[in-house]
């Protein structure tokens, strides 16, 4: 995909930053803007599982909630500050990805979806029947709100200027991956495994390093979730999340950083007029993954390169980078 | 009752369910070995089996043979149906897009079954009226027994169709290699289109006979799905008598369990079987390993 160029990122920075003064009081609209930098963080760790390495994971609700579930317990029950909760939820969610990765990475993509998902539904069952430590079904109450010094959040655009730094953190990890070697590697172990493998290259460190790293992001995310919503429940988790989040990601692109994030705020704005209709917002859901399959299997990010191509009236480079 | 009693008639159950998710691992396998991929909608096909088989036992006759008879033609048209829309244009792509599909399909065919039926479960007629059986402490319905039997019968056909048939010899022979089976002048793309067909027929027999014997509820797709997904790995993907004797070995490990350890926890169990036959013996346990490692 041609690159953004530079210049632009200062820009629409300073514009993110400046978007709660512009909308001062418009809580509504900074909700669904929180929503998208949540959505973006859990994406992007598709992006880099799914999309990169071509490892079908459906298990990152579980890693999302566990990221949750950690920040809800060091929070609430041992008192942490939530800044100190929250890198450890992401390590924490991390970590059980290694643990789950090492015996699992070796399977390829149905093999690996079945032991993720199972992994996954293990988890939500153990979160509703630990009760002492989850508060089983009825979920975990009066998770406390982040603070620093002595700055408690509690209004929307609180939250939303946490969730920008942790989201364009992420982003930015993201596409410095991405454009690395490590990155290339990674795009490389996705579509030709074997060929990397007969490079010398560790396939299955490197698979494991792609979970970690994805499953650390959904950790994040979870964190904030706990913080924001103050309150978790194993409803949260589900394979219907996972499903959700799949569509958002087809219809950006697998492996396109630009499209899932537009594909995430599209579906982030659209999302309660869609839930409206449950449960036909799921049917359509499962629609809109098989169009794309069939008609755009590469999502609205292969789209980009010619809009982007066409604006600047240049043909599109072959090169797909980022 | 005696724990041996107990472990007895957790065995015969096990048998039973074991022969429902069987059909639906011949049904994965079956897709697998034809279009290259795990269909993870096959739960939700058997699903759509069973909740059809009850509206036409309660709406349209009541013969059960009869309703039997419509849902499995009906199947047969709905698995050429969904291949024909939704599959035919993605072979080519990567396997994983194909398997992302299935997962639209199946969360579709899901809320479908949600919105045409509701969220409460059903229950089947009993299909024979007899009294249970006592052997001593062990316990024989008759019911289940018949169901049983129906699932065995199931496998025998779809056996000797596949051995013994033109068609199946060239639905095998496009499962082996399709550009090979195609220069000898087999239809490949129909011999795909009847795989699919053919292993909704029989992932739905498996949802019949499931329903007969518990209920039809919303959740029994994804449940015996990844329950049938998980025996045709038990037993040897792609192979389908092995994957026939996996959906045995789970099923009967599955129930042991529950009867034995904790029926909360079934579930979990199962899956932690899965991941250990996966991780001890990949290849499943009715096929020899392969020598070749891949990657």
């Amino acid at each position: 995909m041609a690159r953004v160029p530079r210049f632009i990122l200062g820009p629409v920075t300073i514009l993110l930053f400046a978007v709660p003064v512009l909308f001062r009081g418009q809580e509504y609209l900074l909700r669904l803007a929180n929503e998208v930098f949540l959505n973006v963080v859990i994406i992007l760790g598709f992006v880099v599982i799914l999309g990169l390495t071509k490892q079908f994971s459906l298990g990152q609700v579980a890693f999302y909630g566990i990221g949750a579930y950690t920040v809800a317990l060091l929070t609430a029950s041992a008192g942490w500050n939530f800044f100190l909760a929250l890198p450890v939820a992401g390590l924490a969610a991390g970590s059980m990805a290694v643990v789950v990765g090492i015996p699992c990475v070796r399977f390829e993509g149905p093999w690996f979806a079945l032991v993720t998902f199972a992994f996954a539904e293990i988890a939500r069952i153990l979160m509703i029947r630990l009760k002492e430590v989850t508060g089983g079904a009825q979920g975990f109450y009066n998770i406390p709100r982040p603070s620093l010094a002595g700055l408690q959040l509690t209004a929307e655009f609180h939250y939303f200027y946490l969730f920008l730094v942790v989201a364009m953190l992420v982003f930015g990890i993201t596409v410095y991956v991405r454009r690395s070697p490590l990155g290339r590697l990674w795009l490389a172990l996705g579509e030709v495994p074997h060929v990397v493998a007969a490079m010398g290259t560790n396939v299955a460190l490197q698979r494991i390093l792609a979970f970690f790293a994805g499953s650390v992001f959904a950790g994040l995310a979870g964190g904030l979730f706990a913080g924001y919503t103050t309150f978790i429940s194993p409803d949260s988790f589900t394979i219907n999340h996972t499903i959700y989040f799949l569509t958002i990601l087809v219809v950006g692109g697998l492996e396109s950083i630009a499209g899932s994030i537009l594909s995430v705020v599209v579906f982030t704005l659209l999302s309660n007029y869609l839930l409206a209709f449950y449960p036909w917002d799921l049917v359509l859901q499962g629609l809109i993954i098989i169009l794309f399959m069939n008609f755009l299997p590469r999502g609205l990010g292969s789209l980009m390169p010619t809009l982007w191509g066409f604006a600047n009236r240049q043909p599109a480079p072959a090169d797909d980078t980022a | 009752m005696s724990d041996l009693a107990l472990i007895a008639n957790q065995l015969i159950w096990g048998v039973l369910v074991g022969v429902s998710y069987s059909l639906l691992a011949i049904a994965f396998s079956l897709i697998f070995a034809t279009s290259g991929t795990v269909n993870f909608a096959t739960g939700e096909f058997a699903m759509v089996g069973a909740y059809f088989c009850y509206t036409v036992l309660s709406k349209l006759t009541g013969q059960v043979l009869f309703a039997v008879l419509i849902t499995l033609l009906s199947l047969f048209a709905f698995g050429m149906l969904v291949e024909r829309l939704a599959f035919r244009r993605l072979y080519k792509l990567d396997p994983i897009l194909i398997l992302i599909a299935t997962i639209g399909i199946s969360t579709m065919l899901k809320n479908l079954v949600l919105i045409i039926w509701g969220p409460f479960s059903k229950s089947l007629p009993p299909l024979v009226s007899a009294d249970p059986i006592a052997f001593g402490p062990i316990i024989l319905v008759p019911q289940n027994l018949v169901l049983l039997a129906v699932g065995l019968a199931t496998m025998v056909v779809f056996h000797a169709f596949m051995n013994y048939t033109r068609l199946g010899t060239a639905m095998r022979a496009t499962a082996q290699n399709v550009k090979g089976a195609s220069l000898v002048g087999i239809n490949t793309a129909r011999c795909v289109n009847l795989t699919w067909a053919i292993g909704s027929v029989v992932a739905g027999i498996g949802g019949i006979l499931i329903a007969f014997a518990y209920n039809l509820s919303i959740d029994m797709g994804g449940l015996i799905g990844i329950k049938g997904f998980a025996s045709a790995i038990t037993g040897g993907f792609g192979n389908i008598l092995a994957s026939t004797y996996g959906g045995m070995v789970l099923g009967v490990a599955e129930n042991l369990a529950g009867g034995l350890i904790s029926f909360y926890y079934k579930d979990v169990i199962a899956f932690g079987f899965i991941v250990l036959i996966l991780f001890l013996r990949p290849s499943g346990l009715f096929v020899a390993p392969s020598r070749v490692r891949k990657v």
